[in-house]
């Protein structure tokens, strides 16, 4: 073999392996440290893995979606990683990557699917995730101790429970969540989001108030499922962020638009809509 | 011992009987054509998930049913030799190079999602076309290059595609950014088609280099061999193999973030890792012989070796963190030659068919068992909430098709045509 073809085979055989070690390099750089301030932007989102009610899988999509509000603390459900039906993408690493954003993520199935993600522009002091007492399908609690600043630091927990429809014993897995945020006595602000897929007017819902504030209250209550009314489902207003401990709630929505002018559902990278709240904290 | 162990295979004395140009024609081609299969299978168990789900759930039933039809893609490689025999081996291969380069450029598109599945799909039938009457053509080639040579510069182009396949995922961070955007520009509507600036000129060469410059090969459909009757059991237990070795790979040893998650590592770490053990596999491959591997003792020693990582790696994981990643790792060497192994044997073998229709159904035996493992596994995902009996069994379903395609292995190993026999 001619030796100018000798050297560029044995240069793109090793490419690959120059190009993870780039990317190690490149992504592992201690990124920028986050501007002080005093609103913080909360967001919970149920990204249903990355897909659209196009059928398409697009974390960009989803990256733009969040980008629009550019919170500073995210709770993601159905969160995927290495599964054969998404492509086998780390979908906490890759956004947390494009949004330069810490994480913490914690799988319910097969020690890698199937998720819940905590994503903050603040450094993740610590985390922990337990395995929420589930009859079907396996739900997951996260819990993340977020440090804004030295005298600041957030208690902040992320979930999913099970559906009634599936026979889940709703009641039981409100009361493990409260069980884990109560037994925290760090004095630390609160915030407990996720897709509780529980309706504002149920029992286990009031529970959750008696011990946080849902920051919803006083503002709009639109619907968080389905994103895009294609099918013929039931409008469902599931996902919440519960808080105290907090100064003031700025603000309160649910994101119903991403790009101006468009309504399609291609728009929607998934079939909830992130629901924000704007805290301050003392 | 180096000489004994030293492999008399040589690109040089592939590129002196084809030509430079034959060659580079021949090399580019096949390594692209294994990757768009690659990408091809990892977008399209996707579609085909999300149409099942759509029909369990009510949503536009019709559609989505007929979406689940796609899955007969993976059984149309099947049907190779009874095509062959109407239009001739070399316009098929001819035929399904030029399909899966069409259908991979128009992956690129961004189609609809169900367009995107049967296109997804089209490409797995037309690879099963592809390898095998291109594989058949070239062993019955009389060009002076050894079948065993040939045999070994297939897996090499197989295994290429897999390392340019961890190339573009290590610049996605684990995102396979053909199939994906990689959010360099602020609008989604326009990243979504940042692939077409490599899939066109990709595609474009492929077309080019089939055309003027891949090997003219002369030999149609020869008469029948004799029957080997005797093999049919062994036969069948390397096609399954094959499809475990499928299975294995894109349900979760082919992504590093999976051995990071599983072992509490990092994903860097992991990703460089498995990198390096493909192309310590993809020179193993280039400079032992094949006997070396064909050693039943040796086997029986990597193959020990790969199970002890596996159940390390399943029931020990956070124990032993970063030990668990480096055995799995070191074990997916072991994975690689074992595939060497099962496309060496299948390709050597005639069984009671002619090659093209052992090839063939090799592989769509091989994609039958993969389904079948597929879809064991994902009832233990989202579906163990309804099917309870499958709850947790995903570690056991992959360490059965680790013992699987250990079994074939050995299989293959054990496994000698009477020519081979005859030989010693």
């Amino acid at each position: 073999m001619k030796k100018l073809y000798r050297i560029i085979a044995v240069v793109l055989f090793f490419t690959p392996l120059i190009s993870a070690l780039l990317m190690f390099g490149i992504c592992e750089f201690p990124g920028e440290a986050p501007i002080a301030q005093t609103e913080f932007k909360i967001m919970t989102y149920n990204i249903h893995f990355g897909q659209g009610y196009d059928d398409k899988l697009n974390l960009e999509r989803i990256a733009q979606n969040i980008l629009s509000e550019d919170p500073d603390i995210i709770g993601l459900q159905e969160v995927d990683n290495g599964r054969i039906t998404t492509q086998g993408i780390d979908m906490a690493l890759w956004l947390s990557n494009r949004l330069g954003m810490y994480y913490f993520y914690y799988p319910s199935e097969n020690e890698h699917q199937l998720g819940c993600a905590l994503l903050s522009k603040y450094p993740i002091k610590s985390a922990v995730s337990y395995l929420v007492p589930s009859i079907s399908l396996q739900r997951v609690l996260i819990h993340g101790v977020v440090e804004i600043s030295s005298s600041l630091n957030l208690d902040v927990f992320v979930t999913h429970l099970g559906l009634i429809n599936w026979s889940e014993d709703m009641t039981a897995q409100v009361d493990f969540v409260l069980s884990k945020t109560n037994a925290v006595m760090s004095g630390n602000p609160k915030i407990l989001m996720g897709d509780l897929n529980l309706e504002n007017d149920t029992t286990q819902i009031q529970t959750i108030r008696t011990f946080f504030n849902d920051t919803m209250d006083g503002y709009d209550k639109h619907r968080t499922f389905p994103s895009y009314l294609l099918y013929d489902i039931p409008d469902e207003w599931i996902d919440y962020i519960f808080a105290t401990g907090y100064n003031d709630v700025i603000d309160s929505y649910v994101v119903t638009d991403f790009i101006a002018g468009i309504d399609t559902p291609a728009e929607f990278g998934s079939d909830h809509l992130p629901v924000v709240t704007i805290l301050t904290f003392p | 011992m180096t000489i004994k162990l030293k492999s008399d295979f040589s690109l040089k004395e592939i590129e002196e009987k084809l030509n430079t140009k034959n060659f580079i024609g021949l090399a580019f081609v096949s390594i692209y054509i294994n990757l768009f299969f690659i990408q091809a299978l990892r977008a399209f168990i996707p579609g085909v998930y999300v149409s099942i789900t759509h029909v369990v759930f009510g949503e536009d039933v019709l559609i989505n049913g007929m979406i689940l039809l796609a899955l007969i893609f993976f059984f149309i490689p099947g049907l190779t030799n009874t095509i062959c025999k109407k239009v001739g081996l070399n316009k098929l291969m001819k035929f399904s190079i030029l399909a899966i380069v069409i259908f991979r450029l128009l992956l690129a598109f961004q189609l609809p999602s169900k367009l995107e599945t049967i296109c997804s799909g089209l490409i797995i039938a037309f690879y099963g076309f592809y390898i095998s009457t291109f594989s058949t053509l070239w062993l019955r080639e009389n060009d002076e290059i050894k079948s065993n040579h040939k045999i070994i510069f297939i897996t090499l182009t197989i295994l290429s595609a897999f390392l340019i396949d961890y190339f573009i995922r290590a610049l996605g961070l684990s995102l396979d950014i053909s199939l994906l955007t990689p959010g360099l520009i602020l609008d989604w509507n326009l990243t979504q088609y940042f692939w077409l600036i490599f899939q066109i000129p990709l595609s474009g060469l492929c077309v080019y280099l089939t055309y003027k410059y891949f090997p003219r090969f002369s030999s149609e459909i020869k008469p029948e061999k004799p029957a080997e009757f005797e093999y049919k059991t062994l036969t069948s237990l390397i096609f399954v193999g094959v499809g475990m070795f499928f299975f294995l790979q894109f349900s979760l040893f082919l992504y590093p973030n999976v051995i990071a998650q599983y072992t509490a590592t990092s994903y860097y770490f992991n990703n460089i890792l498995n990198i390096i053990c493909l192309m310590i596999a993809t020179c193993l491959i280039l400079f032992i012989k094949i006997e070396f591997f064909s050693d039943l003792k040796f086997s029986i020693i990597l193959n020990a070796f790969m199970i002890l990582s596996l159940i390390l790696l399943f029931f020990f994981p956070k124990d032993l963190t970063y030990v668990a990643s480096i055995f799995i790792s070191i074990s997916l060497i072991v994975m690689y030659l074992n595939f060497y192994l099962l496309i060496s044997r299948m390709m050597k073998i005639s069984f009671k068919w002619e090659k093209v229709k052992t090839i063939s159904n090799g592989f769509t035996i091989g994609f039958a068992f993969m389904l079948i493992f597929d879809v064991l596994h994902i009832f233990t995902t989202d579906w163990a909430g309804t099917i309870e009996a499958f709850k947790g069994l995903g570690p056991i379903i992959m360490l059965t098709a680790g013992i699987l395609l250990t079994i074939s292995s050995f299989g293959a190993i054990m496994l000698k045509s009477k020519k081979e026999e005859s030989e010693r």
